[in-house]
């Protein structure tokens, strides 16, 4: 050759080996930023800012609307009791009692009633804002990984919907006691325990005791 | 001792060997040039690509972050705060706000009919219980636009956060979108190969100079069969 070098590849190969560890350090540079992403998503939806006091005031907002009403009802079927035992002369009597405790009854289980629906309803408000850490996880790897972009954009537009509780008017949530009209009230309580509960004297049922159905 | 179709022969080889290796060397320096041009541009689109990407990257990354400001706890509340507060005036109806706040107009208008002649202490407690009730219903009212402040209405919590990363998703769609065509221009930049140099005269001038020798040789070889003859 003459001391003259022949065609060398030793450049491209240089260059080629540079192009591999500016991947690398790319690629660390990006581990890195999803970690530091990732832990700012979870901290940031984590319980110190999204704590049990977040969901409280959405639970106590849906009770503050509901249980009003409820309490309302049961007034007004307490009122409507107590004129009707009035009316019966069975104020002050073992039937007064027995009615009583049927109101007192529905109103325990209507009330555990409208606190589970506040309850579940605050687990949807839950279900919502997990979904929309899901989505800032999505957009933090769609950030960094253009493949995956279009695509978690696009499944994106299926939002987390929050299942709002139904904010109409309750239905009637006290079933009617018509004092005095036993066979208008047996249909819902039954004959026999109507029957028992309004001539016992104590407002306690027995098998032993009959009414006559004739009004 | 030597023929001079021999020597000539001898002179031709070295003359064609000296002539290919010109070649040759000639050839070796074009393709040395092409490995560096070829080095030069793949360096060129290396740079080029790898600060589009990360200039799209980076306007992804703003999209993400600036909806992820936008969703801190602190921001979502006072949305929240705020979209009640607007729902509280737009559900309760003037006339029941009015009520509550005492307004004897809006009162008097609740009453019935004939009422408004009785006596003064019994106007007086009809009155309270209108408010009273018109006080309760707004209660109600403002705790209907908490729930709602959540979710459903026009600015709820889930609404809003939902329309945030609709927005950010929608830009780091079109920056992933345009990184990978970026992409894809930079793969077909990288599959470009250094131009190969071929010495097409070289092979030709190689074979002269093989002819020459075998002509030098042949003679030399009679030359020194002769010798040994005699």
């Amino acid at each position: 050759m003459g001391g003259k070098s022949g065609p060398s590849n030793n450049q491209m190969v240089q260059f080629e080996m540079q192009q591999a560890q500016e991947a690398k350090d790319k690629e660390n540079k990006r581990q890195a930023r999803l970690d530091q992403g990732k832990g700012v998503i979870d901290t940031m939806f984590g319980n110190d800012n999204f704590g049990d006091d977040f969901y409280n005031k959405y639970q106590k907002a849906e009770l503050d609307y509901t249980m009003p009403q409820l309490t309302e009802q049961y007034d007004e079927a307490k009122r409507t009791a107590e004129n009707d035992l009035s009316r019966a002369g069975l104020l002050r009597s073992g039937a007064a009692g027995w009615v009583q405790g049927k109101l007192t009854n529905q109103m325990g289980v209507n009330e555990a009633g409208v606190r589970a629906k506040a309850d579940t309803d605050t687990a949807e408000l839950r279900k919502s804002i997990a979904a929309q850490q899901q989505q800032a996880y999505n957009q933090l790897y769609s950030t960094e990984d253009p493949t995956v972009a279009a695509n978690t954009a696009a499944n994106s537009v299926a939002n987390a919907q929050l299942a709002q509780p139904n904010v109409g008017a309750l239905d009637a949530m006290f079933k009617p006691i018509a004092i005095g009209l036993g066979s208008a009230i047996a249909p819902v309580y039954g004959q026999n325990s109507v029957n028992s509960a309004l001539n016992s004297p104590n407002g306690r049922t027995s098998n032993s005791i009959t009414y006559s159905n004739s009004t | 001792m030597c023929d001079p179709i021999s020597m000539i022969g001898l002179a031709f080889s070295i003359g064609m060997s000296v002539y290919n290796m010109q070649q040759q060397q000639e050839m070796a320096n074009q393709q040395q040039s092409a490995n560096d041009q070829w080095v030069a541009y793949q360096r060129r689109q290396s740079q080029e690509f790898q600060a589009r990407d990360e200039q799209l990257r980076k306007n992804a990354e703003a999209g993400r972050e600036g909806a992820l400001d936008e969703l801190t706890a602190g921001k979502q509340a006072e949305a929240q705060t705020n979209e009640a507060a607007r729902l509280r005036t737009e559900l309760t109806p003037e006339q029941v706000a009015a009520q509550a706040n005492g307004d004897p107009n809006a009162i008097a208008s609740a009453m019935f009919s004939g009422q408004e002649n009785g006596s003064e202490e019994g106007k007086s407690a009809i009155q309270g219980h209108i408010q009273q009730a018109a006080i309760a219903a707004r209660k109600r009212i403002a705790a209907l636009a908490d729930v709602q402040s959540y979710g459903g209405s026009q600015f709820g919590l889930t609404n809003r956060a939902n329309s945030i990363l609709n927005a950010s998703g929608q830009d780091i769609r079109l920056s992933g979108n345009e990184r990978g065509g970026a992409l894809a221009a930079y793969n077909v930049a990288k599959a470009v190969e250094p131009i190969k140099i071929t010495q097409y005269g070289g092979s030709a001038a190689g074979a002269l100079s093989g002819a020459g020798a075998q002509i030098a040789g042949g003679g030399l070889g009679s030359a020194m069969a002769s010798g040994m003859q005699t």
